[in-house]
């Protein structure tokens, strides 16, 4: 194995026992090793892992918190909630309102959501399957 | 947080989410949210897609952890198929980028280097600065880039296991970008 090589291995202490010792050894007669091993030392000083983003860990926990539905808490008081569905429909009728776009919307906003999710679970399957090849 | 999660290896907390308990998924969250962030940044160089890969990578996880087996590889699978979204990351963008690539993204910045510098050694001798190496090593082409990074957070071996590449190739390349980031450096720190 190439010095450049060891001194890598040694740096990250995955150099063991007799290899070990004797690349220790040989640092204390050379320079350039000696510098290349205080330069690899600062590099690792300075790339150490900072905080990730709290928007990116706040966003991530808020998609994967189940958060109980809006509904569900009416389901206690299914007679209120008839007459909220009632109330509404009347209302709806008399003013002669339409089901306006959001409705359609959120019927193209499901279907979209729908094709990420195929798509997901395939990249994951892809990834499962390069996690198969690995290990 | 539950008291104890912190000792709780990857696998058991893996399980643990398994049987439905959502603070081990965070206690996964909170244990390499750091690292696999920056890792991301410096494959993306995109705070907004590194952003969001972060996410996708650990909601995938959420939603197919069933499918995970505990083998003692959580990190390396996380790495792995964080990795994998980036690459997608790129292709979805039509972008001519492979994270195999081997060409040098970084010679803008060398070749503004004048013919009569140092050599990288002579020219540091100590006197770059955390933020120079830090710029420098995100101008490093990608696979040199990967491997100064993932030299952060795995062994060599692991690497060579996870990239699946010989341990020589692996050592070959992290030498490779630690002499180029010595001569950006020298550039910038004679300048």
């Amino acid at each position: 194995m190439k010095e450049c090589e060891q001194l890598l291995l040694y740096a990250k202490g995955e150099l063991a026992g007799p290899e070990r010792d004797r690349f220790a050894m040989h640092l204390v007669s050379c320079q350039a090793c000696r510098e290349e091993l205080s330069f690899l030392r600062k590099t690792e000083a300075a790339l150490t892992p900072f905080s990730a983003p709290q928007s990116a860990v706040d966003g991530l926990f808020a998609k994967t918190s189940r958060k109980p539905s809006f509904f569900a808490g009416l389901r206690w008081k299914p007679a209120l909630a008839g007459a909220a569905v009632l109330g509404l429909g009347m209302l709806i009728f008399w003013t002669g309102l339409q089901p306006d776009k959001a409705a359609f919307d959120a019927r193209e906003v499901i279907a979209y959501m729908s094709e990420n999710l195929d798509a997901e679970y395939q990249s994951f399957a892809d990834d499962l399957s390069a996690l198969e090849l690995e290990f | 947080m539950e008291a104890g999660f912190q000792t709780y290896t990857d696998d058991e907390l893996v399980d643990a989410f398994k049987q439905g308990n959502s603070k081990a998924f965070e206690e996964l969250v909170l244990r390499y949210k750091n690292s696999l962030y920056q890792y991301i940044l410096a494959m993306t160089r995109d705070a907004g897609a590194a952003e969001d890969l972060f996410q996708e990578t650990f909601i995938s996880f959420f939603k197919h952890a069933d499918k995970y087996q505990a083998r003692g590889k959580f990190k390396a699978w996380l790495f792995l198929a964080a990795r994998n979204r980036t690459l997608n990351f790129f292709r979805d963008r039509d972008k001519l980028f492979s994270l195999d690539q081997t060409d040098d993204e970084g010679c803008d910045l060398l070749s503004a280097l004048p013919d009569s510098s140092p050599t990288p050694a002579e020219a540091l001798s100590g006197r770059e600065t955390e933020e120079q190496i830090r710029r420098a090593a995100l101008a490093l082409p990608v696979r040199q880039r990967e491997m100064i990074y993932l030299r952060q957070y795995f062994s060599f071996k692991e690497i060579a296991q996870m990239l699946q590449r010989p341990l020589g190739t692996v050592l070959a390349d992290c030498h490779r970008a630690v002499k180029k980031m010595q001569t950006l450096l020298a550039g910038e720190v004679t300048l």
